[in-house]
């Protein structure tokens, strides 16, 4: 059966390749297929819900990512007590979303948790995620004391060679990493690599020891998220990554989606641009990323599809 | 049965209650959901007394006339400590001997008068903690706080290691050495002398209870012996837990006496009860006697009275040593002047801290008033949507705040040191303490025109919230650290300007 599919998809592929090459408005007309193997999926213009589904679609559907029986963890940002129209915080209805396709695919539990900054009851209670994930099915995790994190080694580090990551990533099946789009004063911005810090215990560690750098050694995790999903919903455009008031906030809605951290993050940033002038290359974790192979930034390579609904 | 024994069950069970709800309110009102039951604890005597100008003066006048009307109702009744003695004095009556379960009658002792004396005198100066210390509310407080508190939270996190999905770890749950030390001498003392004495705690040294004993010699309804009835059995006395019944004279003590109503339900003749003091008659020297003993404690009241306005009138202790400058106040405590004048160091706010960090003093306000609450930024900060500590001080200690009223209460201010900060030791980025900084005080700015950015403070719109303190991971000196203010103050916050909402039509790459 999966051989078929393959084959299939890769006639398919073969096929709609050519008349991309050939003449672009012949694409649109193309069986829908061909988008299951986009590397990234951008959209734009609606509901969260209605973002992920098309976004998810156009990747090939959560089910090529998520198999039937896996345990997943939903790794939102959940990082301040503040409420969803600050957007501090990964975006409610978009993690009810995902935690619900979850579902749907098979997945035989899903667990949704991050270690926040501020007091953890607060922020899971505030930001609304914990209802949110609550309602979709999923279980809440508690990721507030040291008990709840395990060691790991980061052989290809270069930083941070060992690190304690919380037990539901460690013992997951798959995760998905959902973090919000925002401006960071730290580490310039705060999008998916940036969202691994709230599965590591000791972030102190990591902002004394070149921050960056341990940002990217995050991602040199051998159990990397199947999926990146981007929040843009509600983009925090300054003051991140706590924000003050509602005036640091955007509402683009939009949603990125990509297999690779670092092609997610360039495409996040190019977007966020629009708003905020910002330099991928002020956005160091991404380029020492790059450099040590785990992923490009170069998106011109990568299969993206762009979609605007409504 | 007699109305005497409903009246004594009717209040066991609502000291019982009380006694449950009080502590329960130290162990769940951290918890985000059960916080409102912290309002019992407003109820209390001392507490009503220094909030009498913020809120206590109901629960004051109430407790003031419940005492005019019926005498020493609140120890037996609302007091945690005496509720607690009652128990213990139970719990060993079912333990001791028989021939040992009993209580003689003793002479009231001068020395309560002499130790209230002294309390309310340093408590004139402004000078609280040996009232705080010896105050029931309060001993009960700690007590709840230092055992009962650390108990939950022990249990609880033996359960949560048995159900780990369902029930959370609670951290941090250290107490401080001195606040252990007094709890449990205070603690011990208390039990012993009730295993022996009785309520003698109450009638010697419980300031509270010496207090409320003056008053009730002007109670309307006293507990009285009809002489025609009395056998002298010595029931009542043996019963009698504040050993203030004398059958010699067959007269009942009513500044003792604490309405336990034992006396009343043990007597096989009914022959004591309550009866109104103006029908009363009695001898014409005993009249006299009585007036010219009246007019003595009337004198006192009138002291101690004076001593309490004289408090309220200080803004600043008189006699308080060189004030400590290191202990950050919670929000709400307005001064460092105004908590040491208010609290009770009841600890209800340590136990209420959702985070944790208030923790008692030890000279940190300087070492006239230790077990004061502090904010200590080990463990975490204090939340900028959080005005717990406030809601659940019953003292007036902490005034409440609303949540918009904290965020521009400034009680420290953070202070950078730039040769421990990250970014200037390792040349790295960090920003750990501009990305928690809830106002934006901290902002980045570049570091001599590179690339880097190093955190700049602006202190007018630094509230000392602590979080920067909390995250810097520079050690083993942080280079962010929050500096008490000994009077707290309102800041500005930045006006955030209003800007233009921008539209976008494509996606950027």
């Amino acid at each position: 059966m999966e051989r078929r599919e393959f084959l299939k998809g890769a006639l398919l592929l073969s096929v709609g390749g050519v008349v991309k090459a050939k003449e672009g408005s012949l694409f649109a007309a193309a069986p829908k297929e061909i988008g299951k193997n986009n590397d990234l999926v951008a959209v734009m213009g609606g509901e969260p819900q209605e973002l992920y589904s098309k976004a998810i679609e156009l990747m090939g559907g959560l089910s090529k990512y998520i198999k039937r029986g896996y345990r997943v963890v939903v790794k939102p940002n959940i990082g301040w007590d503040k409420t969803p129209e600050y957007g501090a915080n990964t975006n409610p209805q978009l993690v009810e979303a995902i935690v619900r396709d979850c579902f749907r695919v098979g997945a035989s539990q899903v667990t949704v948790f991050d270690h926040t900054c501020d007091e953890w009851r607060a922020c899971y209670k505030n930001s609304g995620i914990e209802e949110a994930a609550k309602r979709g099915g999923a279980k809440i995790a508690f990721a507030h004391d040291e008990k709840y994190y395990r060691t790991v080694q980061l052989p290809k580090a270069l930083s941070m060679k060992q690190v304690k990551i919380h037990e539901a990533i460690v013992e997951c099946d798959a995760w998905i990493n959902v973090p919000v789009l925002k401006n960071h004063g730290g580490a310039k911005m705060t999008i998916s690599m940036k969202n691994f810090m709230g599965i590591v215990w000791d972030r102190r560690f990591m902002h004394a020891n070149n921050l960056q750098q341990s940002i990217a050694d995050c991602s040199t995790y051998e159990k990397m998220p199947v999926l990146n999903i981007v929040d843009a919903y509600r983009i925090m455009v300054k003051n991140g990554p706590k924000g003050r008031t509602v005036e640091d906030v955007e509402t683009p809605k939009a949603l990125f989606i990509s297999t690779n951290v670092v092609s997610a993050d360039t495409a996040a940033i190019k977007f966020f641009s629009q708003f905020v002038p910002v330099e991928l290359d002020d956005v160091h974790h991404i380029a020492l990323a790059e450099k040590m192979g785990i992923g490009s930034t170069n998106l011109d390579q990568l299969k993206i599809e762009r979609v605007k609904l409504g | 049965m007699n109305r005497y024994t409903l009246l004594k069950r009717g209040r066991v069970i609502i000291s019982l209650l009380l006694l449950f709800l009080i502590t329960l309110s130290f162990i769940v009102s951290s918890s985000l959901s059960y916080s409102f039951i912290s309002k019992i604890l407003k109820i209390e005597f001392i507490p009503s007394l220094l909030s009498i100008m913020s809120g206590g003066a109901i629960t004051f006048l109430f407790i003031t006339l419940l005492t005019l009307l019926f005498g020493r109702l609140y120890c037996s009744t609302l007091c945690p400590l005496g509720i607690y003695q009652d128990i213990v004095i139970n719990v060993a009556n079912r333990i001791k001997p028989k021939r040992k379960r009993k209580f003689y009658f003793e002479k009231g002792r001068k020395i309560r008068y002499y130790i209230v004396a002294s309390l309310l005198l340093a408590f004139a100066v402004g000078w609280l903690s040996p009232l705080t210390i010896l105050e029931p509310y309060s001993i009960w407080g700690r007590v709840s706080n230092t055992f009962i508190v650390r108990g939950a939270i022990s249990l609880h996190n033996l359960m949560a290691s048995i159900f780990p999905a369902t029930l959370y770890i609670k951290s941090f749950s250290s107490i401080t050495l001195s606040t252990l030390l007094l709890a449990s001498t205070l603690l011990i003392t208390v039990t012993l002398l009730s295993i022996f004495k009785g309520r003698l705690y109450c009638n010697i040294i419980c300031p509270v209870g010496t207090l409320l004993g003056m008053l009730s010699k002007f109670s309307l309804y006293k507990p009285t012996i009809e002489e025609e009835a009395c056998i002298s059995c010595y029931r009542c006395s043996i019963v009698c837990k504040a050993n203030c019944i004398d059958i010699e004279s067959k007269s009942i003590d009513s500044s003792r006496c604490i309405l336990c109503f034992n006396c009343m339900v043990s007597c096989p003749k009914g022959g004591i009860g309550l009866s109104s003091s103006l029908l009363k008659g009695g001898s014409k020297s005993s009249k006299r006697e009585l007036s010219l003993e009246r007019r003595r404690v009337l004198l006192g009241l009138g002291a101690a009275g004076g001593a309490i306005a004289t408090n309220f009138a200080l803004k600043r202790p008189l006699l308080a040593s060189t004030p400590g400058k290191s202990g950050i106040a919670p929000p709400g405590a307005i001064s460092v002047n105004h908590l040491k004048l208010n609290c009770t160091a009841c600890h209800a706010c340590v136990a209420a801290c959702p985070a944790t960090i208030i923790k008692p003093s030890l000279g940190e306000y300087g070492f006239d008033a230790p077990f004061l609450p502090l904010l200590n930024f080990d463990n975490h900060y204090c939340s900028f949507e959080c005005t717990r500590c406030s809601e659940v001080c019953p003292n007036g200690a902490l005034l409440p705040l609303t949540k918009e009223k904290k965020q521009i209460t400034a009680i420290a201010k953070a202070k950078f040191s730039l040769r421990e900060c990250i970014v200037y030791t390792d040349k790295t980025d960090c920003g750990a303490c501009e990305e928690h900084c809830p106002t934006k005080a901290i902002n980045m700015v570049s570091y001599k025109g590179t690339a880097l950015m190093i955190p700049h403070i602006n202190k007018k719109e630094c509230i000392g919230c602590g979080a920067c303190q909390y995250i810097c991971p520079a050690t083993p000196i942080k280079a962010m650290k929050v500096v008490a203010l000994q009077e707290h103050q309102e800041i500005t916050p930045r006006k955030e300007q209003k800007e233009e909402k921008k539209e976008i039509e494509s996606f950027g790459f």
